[in-house]
């Protein structure tokens, strides 16, 4: 009866060989099951290993991602925050100022009128005695005080009009800029 | 790949929000900007209507004093006296083109 198995030498793997020519000894493994379960494992390994890298870096960005949005909050509250305030400062600045203005101008007017009705009181005055005396001068001297009075009044409203009127307008258009997509 | 394609989808998307609350803060701070002249153009108009009240008060007085003393002038047949009270009213007529022009200026919050 022929042999029907392949006689083959074992060496240990553990000896040292210092010169591979003289090394003629293959290790086989002839158990084909052990090679694939093998590989299987290690490819398994390398799936998990994939996935698991990916997954961590996926919380990586979602956690840089999610701090960056916290970050943009807190820059448009401030923002807004910031807006309000200034927009609250000029309101009430506004308002102080026309408080004032409304003040000066009722003041201005009021000592305006008293100087017209003591011209007023004056020239009725001369008119009461002009009708007795039947002489109309100083009635018509008062009456020519009383249209410079007139006109020199008029040039100092123009004049108090325009000071209160211009230089806050010009400031106030020309700081105004549109925002990004404004539409003409 | 599909992976990193997502995450290069994700940092675009932040920057698009950032661009976004730029341009939110932007228009809000524009918004601010036309509620404060609104406001200064009403504090104005309240000014010229104060004025024009007082230009009146103030005109109408001198034009029942200027007829008055017309009157007087007519009865008493003094030429100088009336022609005295024609040119207060001149005087007083002549001051309303600069100050309307004024008061339209200041309504419009223009100098």
């Amino acid at each position: 009866m022929s042999k029907e198995y392949i006689d083959v030498d074992y060496n240990e793997c553990g000896q040292k060989d210092d010169s591979p020519q003289k090394n003629t000894n293959v290790t086989v493994n002839t158990n084909p099951l052990s090679t694939l379960f093998h590989e299987t494992i290690s490819g398994f390994c390398g799936v998990v290993n994939n996935v698991t890298n990916a997954v961590k870096e996926y919380n990586i960005c979602k956690q840089q991602e999610e701090t960056k949005r916290a970050e943009i909050r807190a820059y448009l509250k401030i923002g807004l925050a910031e807006i309000n305030a200034k927009k609250e400062l000029l309101l009430k600045q506004l308002d102080n100022q026309h408080e004032l203005d409304m003040q000066y101008i009722n003041d201005v007017h009021e000592m305006v009128m008293k100087q017209l009705d003591a011209g007023i009181e004056a020239i009725k005055a001369a008119i009461d005695v002009a009708r007795e005396t039947k002489d109309f001068t100083n009635v018509i001297e008062l009456m020519n005080v009383n249209n410079g009075f007139i006109e020199a009044r008029s040039a100092f409203t123009l004049q108090l009009m325009d000071r209160t009127g211009g230089r806050e307008s010009i400031a106030m258009i020309n700081s105004t800029s549109k925002p990004m997509g404004y539409i003409e | 790949m599909k992976f990193q394609t997502i995450v290069k989808k994700t940092c675009n998307q932040g920057q698009d929000v950032i661009n976004t609350a730029g341009g939110i803060l932007e228009c809000e701070a524009y918004c601010a900007q036309a509620k404060v002249y609104v406001h200064y153009l009403k504090n104005k108009r309240e000014e010229a209507d104060l004025y024009l009240e007082k230009f009146r008060e103030f005109n109408d007085k001198i034009f029942s004093q200027a007829m008055e003393i017309l009157d007087i002038a007519i009865d008493s047949a003094n030429t100088q006296l009336a022609e005295c009270a024609t040119q207060t009213i001149t005087i007083m007529k002549n001051t309303y083109p600069d100050f309307y022009n004024s008061h339209h200026l200041k309504l419009l919050g223009q100098k």
